[in-house]
Order: structure tokens, then sequence, then C-alpha cells
């Protein structure tokens, strides 16, 4: 799928003062297939697209990426592979954001496509700042701390035998109001 | 767009199921704004970042 930018989202990379790049992110689903060692080298081929544009020109200035993990997809992923059907349950999720040249997006797109270890990509215009959401401090409680309120300790009552006079007196005192 | 989302300051995005789901009802619908409560930009945001998450297959388009 193919993301036009937004007119505003151009406007909205307030800190790309410093040059005047687009910042774009593309994120990426590695087919399961791949033997968890041999990722890296996946990423490293997609590094590689953002590389030095063929005119000459620099490539792209990556600004922070996430190397792949594993994850269970939402849904399963169909595709066909020289008639032969395709169904992937899971995959390597990772991305990377890039600052480059708008012209050296359609190319990155068409080789990504081309790439069989790549299952599904997004390519995304975004901003410099980090989205990740500011984790936050967990207090665990926010009860009162300090002295507990104690039960009021009766008086030990005496054991052994009571007589029948004092018995008598304290229930003389219970009933006498 | 740098605004209160459920009540922290950051940005919208596709990434971020855990919260993307939050605005998701059972069905895996996205919320109307008199449920989520967000600014008419924010929810358009969202909309935008949930629809970024099930093309990646991170979210279900339906859940039965």
């Amino acid at each position: 799928m193919v993301e036009t930018p937004h007119p505003e989202a151009s406007a909205e990379g307030s800190t790309q003062a410093d040059n005047k790049q687009p910042v774009y992110e593309v994120g990426f689903h590695i087919v399961p297939t791949v033997a968890e060692a041999e990722v890296g080298g996946v990423v490293e081929k997609i590094r590689a697209l953002l590389g030095d544009l063929p005119d000459g020109r620099a490539g792209a200035e990556i600004i922070k990426e996430e190397y792949p993990h594993k994850l269970t997809l939402a849904y399963a992923i169909e595709r066909s592979n020289s008639g032969k059907r395709e169904k992937y349950n899971e995959a390597y999720f990772g991305w990377i954001k890039f600052a480059t040249d708008k012209s050296a997006i359609p190319a990155l797109q068409r080789s990504l496509t081309a790439m069989r270890e790549v299952l599904r990509f997004l390519v995304v215009e975004t901003v410099r700042e980090d989205m990740a959401k500011p984790r936050r401090a967990i207090f665990t409680s926010d009860r009162l701390e300090g002295e507990t309120i104690q039960k009021p300790v009766a008086a030990p009552e005496k054991s052994g035998e009571v007589s029948d006079e004092e018995l008598d007196k304290s229930l003389e005192a219970l009933v006498t109001p | 767009m740098q605004k209160e989302f459920s009540g922290q300051i950051h940005r919208i995005d596709y990434k971020d199921v855990e919260t993307l789901r939050k605005f998701l009802n059972p069905h895996g619908k996205i919320m109307p704004r008199r449920r989520t409560n967000l600014s008419a930009s924010n929810q358009r945001a969202l909309a935008e970042a949930v629809k970024r998450a099930r093309f990646m297959a991170l979210l279900p388009y339906i859940v039965r």
C-alpha cells in the first residue's frame, strides 16, 4: 500500500529546519521462514536500499530503528509465490525511521516489493521526534502511610474458678444501671 | 500533532497497538468520537493509525 503524504504532515516536521529533508518511516514484516540469525542480514539489505541514490546523491540519514522481533499477526497474510499460495500467521516486525529526499521513496517501495523476504511493508511520513509513549512511573498505592489504628486492648480476664459470690456481684453491677 | 491523548502527551502511532486497542470495541471497530472524547483532529489521526495497524496485521479488521 502506498501512503501519500498529507500536505499537513510535511508541515508537522517542525524540527526539520536543520535539513529540509522530510522524515519517513518504513515498517516491514520479514517472513518467518527466515532463520532468527539471518534476520540481521535482511535488515542490512533494507538499510542498503536507503543508501546512496543511483544518481550520486547522498543516501538517507537513519534516525532510529527497531530490530525485527517475531510476533503473531492479527490475521493470516496470504501471498502467491510462483502460483503457490503461502500463508503466514507470524512474522518478524521491524521499522526504520530515516530522512531522505522525496524522490527516493518510489524506488524504495519498488525494491521492497521485489524482496521476497519482505512479506509486507508500509512507508509513512512522520516526524523526527520520538513517537513512543513516555512511560510514567507507576505508584503501587496512594494510601496514606502512617500508624495503623489498633483495636483497643481489653483488660485481660482473670482465669480460673469464679466463686458464686463474685459472680452475683458482677451480675448485679451489670443489671443495676 | 502533539496533544493530550489518553491523558498523556504523545503522538498517535500505528505501532502503539496497546494504546490503539483502547479505542476499539470488542468487534475491532473504531469507537465514535462521543465514546473516545477525542478532538476532531486526534480522532482522524486515530482512525489513520488504526487503519495502518490493520494493514500491517498488527490489529484485526474484524473480530467475530
